[in-house]
């Protein structure tokens, strides 16, 4: 019991020394990589971010409102390689791709409110390992005024 | 628990750490404290184990801060009315971690409109309010002093306070999340929610203004994302019971009718932004106004009383 109590703290450790700190980092991703790119649009105080792996995929849905102009962007960790989002309507109908626009911000207008979705995709890893790394991925939405 | 959104670093060690952590563990019992959320460990959602082992697949849902509801009601240039606000005395009324949540989300949007509307003396009393709510809850630095001096400093122009309590929001968000209390951290956005939609029924029945009936009619797509976002919580029995008073006001705004359009994408080579043209048109009624408008008024009641 003794070496296994003594195993557990050592896990424990480790998940207090590297885990969680890896977690308070997507906050950290988004704030110095994404905010400064964000001007002149006012982020609309939302934290979306989580942590993916290389062939994993996030989705979300949001509302965006006639009458503002809106920047969409998605920051990722560089060990994650080239993130690409796509923007899809209601009936799934692609209206915009970064890896075909070759550009990791999209700036839009809506001329009726509606749903939209974020379609964040990590390309798989060709790399021979079975450590699998992770990191964050940001969605992050500004607005301003027409 | 490891939740979705706080995975090691490495996926492949995590199964076995926290069996070896489990198994270490269980001779010290489980006692279900509760956690700062409200929720006990044992109730907490757990990632399902082939989620470890897979490629997985994130689905999550945006409801944006009162800020920008706010901003497009001041658009339509309806005038402003503080009778409508949360009483400010209120704020010590609020004593478990869900009221509090709630009405940080309250206190947050009736600070998004006295500072939008030019408010600068009744801005600072709801800073002190969500201020206080905010500590309470152990994110003080989202409506702290700082915002503040900052909000003071940019009194005259209102894109500066725009983005400051946009940031103030993101601070509490983003360390709720980072810090496993989504629950606490989506009854914030469910309070704020209620409290924009409320003002904005207010404003509408004083000034009968399209336009505001307009962006009510639109809050249909955003609480379709709210309660989604709140299902997910919903073994918390403060989250709970919002979620089913938001649920029956959904079956309200389910009422309304949306005549869809194809949309049609076009960019400006000047400007370098797209527009998405569509013709789609929400259709309420008058009835359906009217008890949106008092399913809302009820639910409001219930948070802040």
């Amino acid at each position: 019991m003794k070496s296994l109590l003594t195993a557990a703290l050592r896990i424990a450790f480790f998940l207090a020394v590297v885990a969680l700190p890896a977690s308070a980092q997507c906050r950290s991703v988004a704030k110095k990589q994404c905010f400064p790119q964000l001007s002149p649009y006012t982020q609309n105080g939302e934290f979306n971010s989580t942590r993916l792996a290389p062939g994993e995929t996030a989705e979300i849905q949001m509302t965006f409102y006639a009458g503002q102009n809106y920047r969409l962007m998605v920051c990722a960790e560089g060990v994650l390689g080239d993130v690409n989002f796509k923007v899809l309507d209601s009936d799934k109908k692609e209206l915009y791709n970064s890896k075909k626009a070759d550009s990791k911000t999209w700036d839009f207008n809506v001329t009726s409110t509606q749903q939209l979705i974020v379609a964040v995709d990590v390309p798989a890893s060709d790399a021979p390992t079975k450590i699998i790394p992770e990191g964050c991925v940001s969605i992050i939405v500004g607005f301003k005024k027409l | 628990m490891i939740s979705r959104f706080l995975r090691p670093v490495f996926i492949g060690f995590s199964s076995l750490l926290i069996l070896i952590l489990a198994a270490a563990l269980s001779g010290c019992g489980n006692s279900g404290k509760q956690d700062s959320d409200g929720v006990t460990g044992d109730e907490k959602p757990s990632t399902p184990s082939s989620v470890k082992d897979t490629l997985a697949q994130t689905i999550f849902y945006s409801v944006p801060s009162p800020i920008e509801t706010a901003s497009l009601i001041q658009k339509t240039g309806v005038p402003y009315n503080k009778d409508y606000l949360n009483d400010i005395q209120n704020v010590s009324k609020y004593t478990t971690t869900g009221s509090e949540a709630l009405n940080l989300g309250v206190y947050g949007s009736d600070l998004s409109f006295t500072s939008i509307y030019d408010q600068t003396q009744e801005s600072m009393l709801y800073l002190k309010c969500a201020n206080n709510l905010a500590g309470r809850l152990g994110i003080s630095n989202a409506f702290g002093e700082e915002t503040a001096n900052r909000l003071d400093a940019n009194k005259n122009n209102r894109d500066s306070l725009l983005s400051i309590i946009s940031e103030s929001f993101w601070t509490a968000d983003s360390y709720l999340k980072d810090n496993e209390r989504p629950g606490t951290s989506s009854l914030i956005i469910a309070g704020g929610w209620i409290e924009a939609v409320y003002i904005a029924t207010k404003l509408e029945a004083s000034s009968k203004n399209s336009e505001i009936t307009t962006r009510i009619a639109e809050q249909k797509f955003t609480l379709e994302n709210l309660v989604k976002m709140l299902k997910r919580y919903d073994f918390d029995p403060t989250i709970a019971d919002i979620y089913k008073d938001l649920t029956d006001l959904k079956t309200i705004f389910d009422q309304i009718s949306l005549v869809k359009t194809p949309s049609v994408s076009s960019t400006d080579a000047k400007t370098g932004i797209t527009t998405i043209g569509s013709k789609s048109k929400l259709n309420i009624t008058p009835e359906q106004l009217k008890a949106i408008t008092e399913k809302i008024e009820i639910l409001r009641v219930k948070i802040t009383k």
